[in-house]
């Protein structure tokens, strides 16, 4: 089953720059995925396309079959509610403790307290912060605050984790923590995209690893490489 | 969506708790925008009740030749309450007339200068809108300039009611223009106030809507937030208005008041006003908290 599908898709911003060039691609159930490529060269934009925070200029997007971008504003909560995304800089709230930074997101979409109370310590323990759960963010290191947000992403167990540059701020030991990390998510059946830059980690995953430049598809390979 | 006023409630009260500086300046600045606009408002109120009342002192007065028959006087004032700028009219004769100029000089010399009754008798004419006393007057004026017959002499203050009345127009005006600009230049201030408590939390917004907050799921805390900014700084306004009319205002204004009988003055409390002015202050301070975190948020919830 395609658990994401994008078929003829261009992205032009309004200032003309063309991000994206008639992509088609697929991604199954339970895949993991590699987009790589140069700066600038479209791997955040599809991030954005799939969250709908920005629409797609031509062409249609699916997720699990349903096309996303005819979507009425008031069900885009809904389809975020599905999809986890992790990003470089964390975006944790400063004045929340681990525990309530991963208590909002439950909290937002309207989940009673007594599930709060049981999934929140539960996905700390996934991530290996259940020491830390009333620690703020900027007692946390940056793998630690990484963590947090990948557990903000993952408590409410959605079928798609999307990961923007997830180790772009971190050292290669904390990075290889995080990677260990997804995949284990990815093992339980979530499908994972994660967008990078570094060779090194792409290199030692052996994934699907799908190659943008200038806003096109120049490779998809199976256990690619860099 | 489910409303859970235990989650708003609490997200709203535990926000102030953290973002108390922003929740001070926006209170501290609706407390003063508002403070000034209602003193001057009170103001203004009091002071047009005391020209509105200084202007209802305006009277014209007509004074009737003696050899004026009866008739002539019955007919005389029989068209003079046809008019319909005029609100009373009453008859002095005569003798009510040297009575007056007797109660009125008691004691002194000049009672015992007055031979007979040199005083004439008179109509004196209280207008609905005194601004037409001029109009009134030129209705005794006959085209050639004289005074119509059995009419000796109209008087009314001629050029002091001119003046006061051009004066109280233009002051009236100007006060009026200074509220509204007042007025408007409260709401854009505390409208910044809130878009910057807002905007400090952004990232607030951001995260909440990237786990799927609904847009009302968003607004709604920051929607209590501006209501109750608006609602503790009004009400402070109100506090600061009270002492100050009761200790300063309430003094000037009753000297005025004894001097002038006006009897409409708010600070006064002898009216209602001063209690709709104060509900009027909370009323608008909460709707421009309300309304102000409102529109401010529209620009961060659109993603
Ligand atoms: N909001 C925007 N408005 C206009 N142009 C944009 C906008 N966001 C991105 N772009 C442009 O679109 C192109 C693709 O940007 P994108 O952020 O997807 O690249 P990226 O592959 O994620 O790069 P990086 O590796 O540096 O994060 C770039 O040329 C960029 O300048
Ligand atoms: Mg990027």
């Amino acid at each position: 089953m395609n658990m994401i599908e994008f078929r003829n898709v261009t992205k032009i911003y309004e200032d003309n720059t063309v991000a994206l060039k008639n992509i088609n691609l697929t991604i199954k159930k339970g895949e993991f995925v590699f987009i790589v490529g140069p700066s600038g060269s479209g791997k955040s934009t599809i991030i954005k396309l799939l969250i709908r925070e920005i629409p797609v200029t031509s062409g249609a997007i699916f997720i699990a079959g349903r096309n996303i971008c005819n979507l009425k504003t008031s069900r885009i909560p809904q389809l975020r509610r599905n999809i986890g995304s992790v990003f470089q800089d964390f975006k944790l709230l400063p004045n929340k403790t681990a525990f309530e930074n991963v208590a909002f997101a439950l909290e937002v979409i309207g989940k009673p307290s007594y599930v709060i109370k049981v999934q929140v310590p539960q996905v700390l323990k996934l991530v290996g912060l259940e020491h830390k759960m009333h620690s703020y963010p900027h007692q946390l290191s940056a793998g630690e605050q990484q963590r947090v947000s990948i557990a903000r992403a993952f408590v409410n167990r959605p079928p798609i984790l999307l990961a923007d540059e997830p180790t772009g701020n971190l050292d290669p030991a904390t990075s290889e923590g995080i990677m260990k990390l997804l995949s284990r998510i990815n093992l339980i059946g979530t499908t994972v995209a994660m967008a990078t830059h570094d060779k090194n980690i792409v290199n030692a995953m052996r994934r699907r690893v799908i190659e943008l430049e200038d806003g096109e598809i120049i490779r998809d390979q199976q256990r690619g490489v860099y | 969506m489910i409303f859970r006023p235990r989650y708003f409630f609490g997200e709203t009260f535990s926000s102030l708790k953290r973002n108390f500086l922003m929740f001070f300046t926006a209170v501290t600045t609706v407390a003063i925008t508002l403070f000034i606009v209602g003193f001057f408002f009170i103001l203004v109120y009091d002071i047009q009740g005391i020209l509105t009342s200084v202007k209802s002192q305006v009277e014209l007065a007509v004074y009737l030749k003696d050899n004026v028959t009866e008739e002539f006087k019955n007919y005389l004032e029989d068209q003079i309450k046809k008019w319909d700028e005029v609100k009373e009219v009453t008859y002095v004769s005569k003798e009510q007339a040297l009575e007056k100029f007797k109660e009125e000089n008691e004691g002194s010399e000049i009672l015992k200068e007055i031979q007979g009754n040199p005083l004439p008798a008179s109509f004196e004419i209280k207008l609905k809108s005194p601004e037409k006393v001029e109009q009134v007057a030129l209705r005794f004026m006959t085209k050639e300039g004289g005074y119509i017959e059995g009419v000796d002499e109209v008087i009314y203050g001629q050029n002091y009611v001119k003046k006061l009345f051009s004066i109280t127009a233009i002051a009236g005006s100007i006060a009026f223009l200074i509220i509204i600009m007042l007025f408007l230049a409260a709401v854009v201030l505390i409208f910044n106030t809130i878009r910057l408590s807002i905007h400090a939390r952004r990232k607030e917004i951001e995260v909440m809507k990237l786990v799927g907050a609904t847009n009302w799921f968003v607004r709604i805390p920051f929607i209590f937030e501006g209501l109750f900014e608006g609602l503790i700084g009004s009400i402070i306004s109100v506090i600061l208005l009270y002492f100050l009319s009761s200790n300063l205002i309430i003094r000037g204004e009753k000297a005025i008041y004894d001097t002038l009988h006006v009897k409409d003055l708010a600070i006064l409390g002898s009216n209602n006003i001063i209690l709709y002015i104060y509900a009027a202050i909370i009323i608008l301070g909460c709707l421009i908290g309300l309304l102000s975190s409102n529109f401010a948020l529209k620009r961060y919830i659109r993603i």
